[in-house]
């Protein structure tokens, strides 16, 4: 952005005719002096006129008077906005390196502040929202334990001529780098694993664009930095001591004076939520109560739509699509904007959701403004998206939401079509997928980001009760699609086959459970006037459905792993039957890949890609089945639900799931000779990933500890597992044949196992609280995370020690009876060590 | 003695008092007035060297977690003014390391007691030349870490105990207001803080956390009834002491000697508590103010404690008392009290009672009663029975701020039998004294509910009475106090008093417990289980229909659980524990540290109660792997006694300046017996029928690591372990089971642990 002195020139001109008429008539009125001795002295410069005499000065009305003197921020706030609820919140509008932040971003959550009128000063104050109270007395105590925290003091350093405003000089705040929440500099970037060190340069910072309407203003800045950048994976600096500019608009919009009223949210659907502390509820101490956070979707006309009748709301929630996106991709944007309005008409609202081009005829229009929601495109190497918003946090509303579409999400979407659908849809067997289908991508990941700006979470298991058969079946996906819902991380149809005719390959516009989500979100409760009143009708409306799976919610697991059916990148109810046909549509990939891509792919860096997404998609099939060993299936369960808190995964299940994994292991060969004839020299990958799977498998005896004690007459034990791995791996010996490298590794690693699990060298055990628990309650239900268990450990050691014993035995056998010189010597070897560790 | 005593004491206050205390009636106190932000004061030249005071006070505050509005600070700096001329000091008085009663090194003792200067400020002498004129804003609109404005610690959500540090900002603090009272000058202050907080005083948790607090600051002078009689303290009574070094003669050691915390009560005789709680609450607060007047008759003083509702804008003095109100989640009542740190006189005092305090306490009422007392099987106990913990805590609170502190061996009093007495209860209460941190009646049945016997204690105990009398009584109430002590069983004390801290080389006795109730730990124990027995099967359902999200149904029952664990520990504490036989400190009897271990193993074996057939219906990680988890832990609890067990068979003998008076001697309960019973009760001779239980198996385990970690130190150890070798090598079982496998696992594991000795 250039800042030119012309408009600010011609708005002195302006100011200065327009405040400074006293001034004018009164440095005319000096020359007369000269000449005139008796006449009457100057009238002195008000408080007021001396901020803008003689300089200049561009000015902007609204619901705050911006004023920009030579670089100088001065704000008139009106005395009617004192104590009023604030939100300023910062956009990214232009930046040096956008793997730092990139334009279009809000770096961090917007604070709500309140102006507070302190005698000849202003103070910035942040109020506590977190805390409620119940009763006069307890918000009495409440008060006076939560005096306003001062943030910044402004001197007042005039009034407004009619004595209706004060006049602030907050360059500091926004040409500063003092208030955390307006840093627009992250320390770190999760997505590139970097670090980031920043030091803001104030001398070389200055003020841009003020703009001011009459419901919010904002100010523009040009802050500068030096910046240190280190990939924290390679351990090496990418940028060091780099000067970095960024364009900061800063919005300040005035919170509803009405605040909505909130609604409770319910651990048993996935929707974003406010938390806060009630004092004064009842014996009981300190209440946490959750809002969900949602958008304040009113009828426009209230009876009709109390007679069933489809009412526009009155105000919808608009998403403006970012200009500078592709022209092929603003349909589909659009269109995955207003998939939404699909479930927002089953409750009664028709153009609920919209998506409109940046206005040009709107001089108040800015995408940089946090009044606006806005669909922006970064022309970054991230391939990501985000949904974010951001919240009245008096009640849960959502006033503003983004989201943020990196331009390598096609990269990621041409990598998931090509390798989870091509063996079904002959058109994306291309390295160009066609436009059309990349865009229905598109517009599916927009849907889903949209889905969180209207409040959802992720709903990990959204895919994981459709039976796995179903999703080969044309009639079911062209009803249900592959999940639903479209919050899952479920992605496009890797399950179906060739031979699967008109099968749908991508999640549904939006899923039954995102239908079932929207109508308890927003589905106005007739006759309700507070959230307690609401809370009935919307818990019936949850416990109604609790016996049935489509409307199974499940929480994304960012700690531990327990539950096998809520889980990213998976599709149906059998990880292991989805698995299988999965990796058989990956061995057809690898077998026809040269002969779909050869044409177009001269330098091979298109199949070689797809060899290393071909190996993720592998791991992802394997990690998804490796869960149900010892895995339980978690709900969120309330008094009088049909569903059960939890449920171990069945013996027979899990026994199925170790048989098929440990096959596994010995069966990637196929991986290594996809790289076939001409290609570049590439390293094998089967020996390691067979290796690694096997040790993985292994690793999953002690997590069947935890789910045994829940099975029933199928329990599936410890025992059991460590029969079933040494079945596997003695199997080849028994037989008689001639071990293969991949044998003789996994016979080794079961020996390490077993060894390392059968003997601790003398030491006290560990002294723990008795009451020291496998998992803290408010991390496993409610609204928490699933944070991981801890605590006793098993008696298995007698078992690996068995195992062991065993094992030796077998390996004096088998070096007695091997007709095969290396693999007597491998026996050999093993009992040695297996002796060696029992002397 | 007697006359001694007053005479030292007489002396002692000479040393501590050589300037005179300042008295309101001298004259006119400091007078302080407000102009452009600064704080000017007017001080009579007769308050030069005498001894004053500065506090604060809390009036509001941005966060309740650092300090809450109408807190007073955590103590009162005793300070001094001095004015050459031209310069107005401020000295900070200390109190000397040691005081010469013998008179016989007064300069020497002199010279190490210099009173430092602390502030410096120019002054002028007023016009009349009376007083001293004096710019003293940085008094008040500083900040000082040595005034303890904010309580200087605080548990973190985690429970690790967090210090504070505090900076002033002072660009965004101001002085509000000043005020004038006949014997106190205070100055409102905005003050804007960064606070830096540190776990254990090392790791920091929080760094410029910013808080703000209109914060009181108040100079004042020591009332005229002060000065009091000093009291030296008596190991016998469970009081807030204050210790000075004293030089008796030239010839003789430097001794320790104690003198108790208490209030001066010569001239009203009221202690006045200004209650600023919500109305719900008041009643309780009320009664447990007022509760203590029994105790103070019973000295021979009568109407000593009142109360008073607090007005909404009554600034209160330094020697006014409070209880407030704290919308915090914090699960603690907390008291401070301001008092002289020369005498231990004591001015005033603060009871915090935060919100979640009451909550905590009547979640232990459920958990420990719910078996039997049907009023705390709702989601919402009725204000009554809360209102009963509330008082509970706030007689406790009182206690503290009368100079008495927790006293853990109270609930260990009475016989078990008389718990389930409904008359027994109703005079006595359930414990000796209310200083005893909160405990409930989970010994009575269900039918001596209904019959009305007592459950939450209602009433100072007659403990409680003795300590009045003792502080506050004349001589001859004292006399009869310590007499009625020395006399009463009920009340000799059967654990070391903790008022000087914890025991010596890691000491315990399971008398000083906490949440121990009943002079018989396994009687008590027996019949608080079979309640739960009888009552965990149902508890799935306590409050059926009323507990939607099922999270008080699930903590309900974790806490029933935890709360079993807990009493199961104590049985433990019986191995390696001492007591108190008439004012001697000496090991258990060795029958009691061996019922103490084969009581522990029975209780931790017979746990399949815990398991019932709805647990699906609850949240995930209630109660399903509980006995496995307390099996475990606590079995390796009780290996961790062996320590304890081999400090009482070692030691017989202590120095004679260790707080715990008398001797120890060995009870015939040796690491042997130790290790012998836990091996006799996790070893059966013959394999059960159905083989081997997992804990079992892990106990063995568990038994033949620790028994391997001691055996180079500890032939008894060793011994064991052969013991246990053969046992596995002659136990009869089927090949290919769980139980042949863990015995050929154990013959391993001994030989290895052996091997490696000899090695």
């Amino acid at each position: 952005m250039k800042y030119s002195i012309f408009p600010i020139s011609l708005l002195l001109l302006l100011c200065s005719l327009a405040t400074l008429p006293a001034e004018a008539a009164s440095a005319r009125g000096s020359k007369k002096k000269k000449n005139e001795v008796t006449a009457p002295s100057p009238k002195p410069l008000s408080d007021y006129e001396k901020l803008f005499s003689g300089k200049k000065c561009t000015s902007r009305e609204g619901l705050l008077t911006l004023h920009d003197v030579e670089g100088k921020l001065f704000v008139e706030m009106p005395l009617s906005l004192m104590d009023r609820d604030v939100m300023i919140g910062s956009t990214i509008s232009a930046v040096t390196d956008n793997r730092i932040v990139s334009v279009g971003e809000k770096p961090k959550a917007p604070m709500v502040v309140t102006f507070c009128l302190d005698g000849k000063k202003v103070n910035m104050c942040r109020k506590r929202f977190d805390l409620l109270a119940r009763g006069d007395e307890f918000e009495r105590s409440l008060v006076r334990n939560t005096l306003l925290g001062i943030i910044s003091s402004f001197d007042i350093k005039a009034y407004s001529p009619d004595s209706t405003a004060v006049v602030l000089d907050m360059t500091d705040m926004f040409l500063g780098n003092n208030i955390a929440e307006l840093n627009p500099m992250p320390a770190s970037n999760p997505a590139s694993n970097t670090q980031i060190n920043t030091q803001f340069k104030r001398d070389l910072s200055l003020l841009g664009d003020i703009k001011a309407f009459e419901d919010n203003v904002s100010v523009r800045s040009r802050l500068s930095f030096t910046v240190t950048m280190r990939d924290n994976a390679k351990r090496s600096v990418i940028m060091a001591d780099s000067p970095f500019t960024v364009e900061v608009t800063r919005s300040i919009v005035l919170l509803p004076e009405k605040p909505v009223m909130p609604r409770l949210a319910d651990p048993r659907i996935g929707v974003f939520f406010t938390k806060k502390s009630v004092f004064g509820d009842s014996s009981e101490g300190v209440k946490s109560v959750f809002y969900a956070q949602r958008w304040r979707l009113e009828p426009s006309d209230s009876a009709a739509y109390a007679a069933g009748e489809v009412v526009e709301p009155v105000k919808p929630i608009v998403f403006y699509i970012d200009d500078t996106f592709p022209e092929f991709w603003k349909p589909y944007v659009a269109e995955g904007v207003e998939r939404w309005n699909e479930a927002f008409e089953k409750i009664g609202f028709r153009n609920a959701v919209r998506a409109l081009p940046y206005p040009s005829d709107d001089e108040s229009f800015d995408p940089d403004n946090i009044k606006y929601n806005c669909v922006r495109y970064s022309p970054s190497e991230v391939a990501n998206s985000m949904g974010p918003s951001w919240t009245d946090p008096r009640t849960g509303e959502i006033i503003s939401a983004s989201v943020y579409i990196y331009h390598n999400i096609v990269k990621l979407l041409s990598s998931w079509l090509f390798i989870q659908t091509a063996p079904a849809d002959p058109s994306v067997r291309t390295v160009n997928i066609p436009r059309e289908i990349l865009g229905e991508g598109i517009a599916y990941v927009v849907a889903h980001e949209v889905g969180h700006c209207l409040g959802l979470m992720h709903n990990m298991a959204g895919s994981s009760s459709i039976p796995v058969d179903s999703l080969r079946s044309a009639s079911f996906t062209a009803k249900y699609g592959t999940t639903y819902s479209i919050m899952d991380y479920a992605r496009f149809n890797y399950v179906a086959r060739e031979s699967d005719k008109g099968v749908r390959l991508m999640p549904p516009s939006i899923g039954e459970y995102d239908f079932y989500a929207i109508d308890w979100l927003y589905r106005p409760v007739a006759g309700a006037s507070t959230p307690e009143e609401e809370t009935p009708v919307l818990r019936r409306f949850i416990s109604e459905r609790s016996g049935n799976p489509v409307y199974r919610y499940g929480k994304q697991q960012v700690v531990a792993k327990i539950d096998p059916s809520s889980f990213e990148e998976d599709l149906g109810d059998d990880p292991v039957k989805s698995a299988l046909y999965g990796i058989e549509n990956l061995k057809y990939i690898a077998a026809n890949i040269d002969s779909w891509v050869g044409g177009e792919d001269p330098d091979y860096s298109f199949r070689l890609r797809m060899k290393n997404e071909l190996v993720t998609q592998y791991q992802r099939y394997v990690t998804r089945a490796l869960y149900n060993i010892g895995g339980i299936y978690l709900n969120e369960r309330f008094e009088g639900d049909e569903r059960e808190s939890y449920a171990p995964v069945s013996g027979a299940d899990q026994r199925r799931t170790v048989n098929f994994l440990l096959e596994q292991t010995k069966s990637l060969d196929w991986i290594d000779r996809m790289a076939g004839a001409g290609w570049p020299l590439t390293s094998p990958v089967a020996p390691t990933m067979g290796t690694a799977l096997f040790k993985t498998i292994v690793q999953r005896c002690g997590s069947l500890w935890y789910c045994t004690p829940l099975m029933g007459e199928d329990a599936y034990g410890q025992k059991d597992f460590l029969k079933d791995i040494s079945t596997f791996v003695w199997k080849p010996s028994r037989e008689g044949k001639r071990l293969s490298e991949i044998e003789m590794e996994l016979q080794s690693q079961f020996i390490s196992y077993l060894m390392t699990n059968s003997y601790t060298p003398a030491n006290t055990p560990q002294q723990m609280p008795p009451q020291k628990r496998f998992a803290d309650e408010s991390e496993v239900w409610g609204f928490g995370q699933f944070a991981g268990m801890q605590g006793a450990l098993p008696a298995t050691r007698h078992i690996c020690f068995s195992f062991l014993q065993d094992s030796l035995n077998l390996l004096k056998r088998f070096a007695q009876s091997s007709s095969d010189a290396d693999s007597r010597a491998h026996y050999r070897m093993l009992a040695a060590r297996i002796e060696q560790h029992l002397k | 003695m007697r006359p001694f005593l007053s005479y030292l004491l007489f002396l002692f206050g000479l040393f501590f008092f050589p300037s005179g205390l300042c008295r309101a009636q001298d004259g006119e106190f400091i007078s302080l007035s407000l102009s452009n932000g600064k704080v000017n004061a007017r001080i009579p030249l007769d308050l030069m060297g005498k001894r004053i005071y500065l506090a604060s006070v809390i009036e509001q505050t941005s966060d309740a977690g650092e300090g809450v509005s109408g807190q007073m600070s955590d103590n009162c700096l005793p300070l001094e003014f001095a004015f050459d001329g031209s310069d107005l000091t401020v000295r900070y008085l200390v109190k000397p390391s040691l005081v010469d009663i013998s008179g016989e090194i007064p300069s020497a003792i002199g010279k190490s007691s210099l009173v430092p200067d602390w502030k410096k400020f120019k002054a002028n002498l007023s016009s009349d030349k009376s007083a001293v004129d004096a710019d003293l804003t940085e008094l008040f609109a500083d900040h000082f870490n040595i005034l303890h404005v904010f309580p200087v610690s605080a548990y973190n959500s985690q429970g690790g105990m967090v210090m504070r540090k505090h900076t002033v900002v002072r660009e965004k603090s101001s002085v509000l207001a000043v005020e004038n009272r006949e014997n106190s000058a205070e100055v409102v202050s905005d003050m804007f803080f960064k606070m830096d907080g540190y776990v254990y005083g090392m790791m920091k948790v929080a760094g410029d956390f910013s808080v703000r607090a209109i914060v009181r600051k108040m100079l004042f002078a020591a009332t005229e009834e002060s000065c009091g009689e000093m009291l030296e303290s008596v190991p016998e009574i469970e009081d807030l002491t204050l210790s000075s070094n004293v030089l008796q003669d030239s010839f003789s050691p430097v001794l320790e000697k104690r003198f108790a915390c208490r209030h001066s009560l010569d001239s009203t005789g009221h202690l006045v508590f200004h209650i600023d709680v919500p109305s719900v609450w008041k009643p309780y607060v009320r009664e447990g103010v007022l509760a203590w007047n029994t105790a103070f008759e019973k000295a021979g003083r009568g109407d000593v404690l009142q109360v008073r509702d607090a007005g909404e804008a009554e600034n209160l003095s330094p020697y006014d008392s409070r209880i407030i109100y704290a919308p915090t989640g914090m699960q603690e009542v907390e008291t401070n009290s301001l008092r002289d740190p020369f005498s231990g006189e004591m001015f005033s005092t603060t009871i915090c009672l935060h919100e979640n305090a009451l909550q905590k306490y009547v979640s232990q009422l459920r958990f420990q009663t719910a078996a039997t007392n049907p009023a705390v099987r709702v989601p919402q106990v009725a204000d009554s029975v809360a209102g009963s913990v509330l008082k509970l805590l706030v007689m406790q609170a009182v206690g503290k701020s009368l100079g008495l502190v927790r006293n853990p061996a109270a609930s260990s009093s009475y016989p078990v039998d008389s718990l389930c007495s409904v008359s027994f209860t109703r005079n006595y209460g359930i414990v000796s004294s209310v200083m005893e941190n909160p405990v409930f009646n989970c010994v009575a049945s269900s039918e001596d509910v209904v019959r009305g016997v007592l459950l939450v204690q209602n009433r100072p105990g007659p403990l409680d009475e003795v300590s009045i009398a003792w502080l506050y009584g004349d001589e001859s109430v004292r006399k009869k106090a310590l007499e009625r002590l020395r006399n009463d069983e009920y009340l000799r004390p059967k654990a070391p008093s903790l008022k000087s801290g914890a025991l010596p080389d890691g000491l315990s006795s399971p008398y000083s417990a906490n949440r121990d109730l009943g002079d018989d730990a396994f009687l008590s124990f027996e019949k608080y289980s079979v309640n739960q027995k009888a009552f965990f099967p149902q508890a799935v359902d306590l409050f059926s229909g009323n507990d939607p999200d099922l999270s008080l149904t699930a903590e309900t029952l974790k806490g029933i659980a935890d709360e079993y664990a807990t009493k199961v520990v104590h049985l433990c504490s019986f191995a390696g524990g001492c007591q108190t036989v008439d004012g001697t400190v000496l090991s258990l009897p060795a029958s009691l540290q061996r019922k103490g271990v084969r009581k522990t193993i029975e209780a931790l074996r017979d746990m399949e109660w815990f398991r019932f057939p709805k647990e699906r219906l609850l949240p995930y990680g209630t109660v399903e792997f509980i006995a496995d988890v307390y099996r475990t832990n606590i079995f390796n609890t009780l290996l961790g006694r062996y320590e304890k067990v081999q400090l009482c068979a070692s030691l017989d003998c202590q120095s004679q300046d260790s707080p715990v008076s008398g001797n120890l001697f060995p009870t015939g309960y040796s690491t042997k017996d130790f290790v012998t019973d836990i091996y006799l009760g996790i070893f059966p001779e013959r394999l059960p029928p159905g083989g081997l239980e997992s804990y079992q198996m892990n106990w063995q385990l568990a038994f033949v690591e620790f028994l391997a970690g001691k055996s180079a130190s500890d032939s008894c150890c060793r011994e064991t372990l052969l013991r246990i070798r053969n046992n596995a090598i002659a136990m009869k079982c089927r090949p290919g089971t769980d139980s042949a496998n863990h015995y050929a696992y154990l013959r391993f594991i001994t030989d290895k642990a052996l091997n490696i000795e000899n090695n």
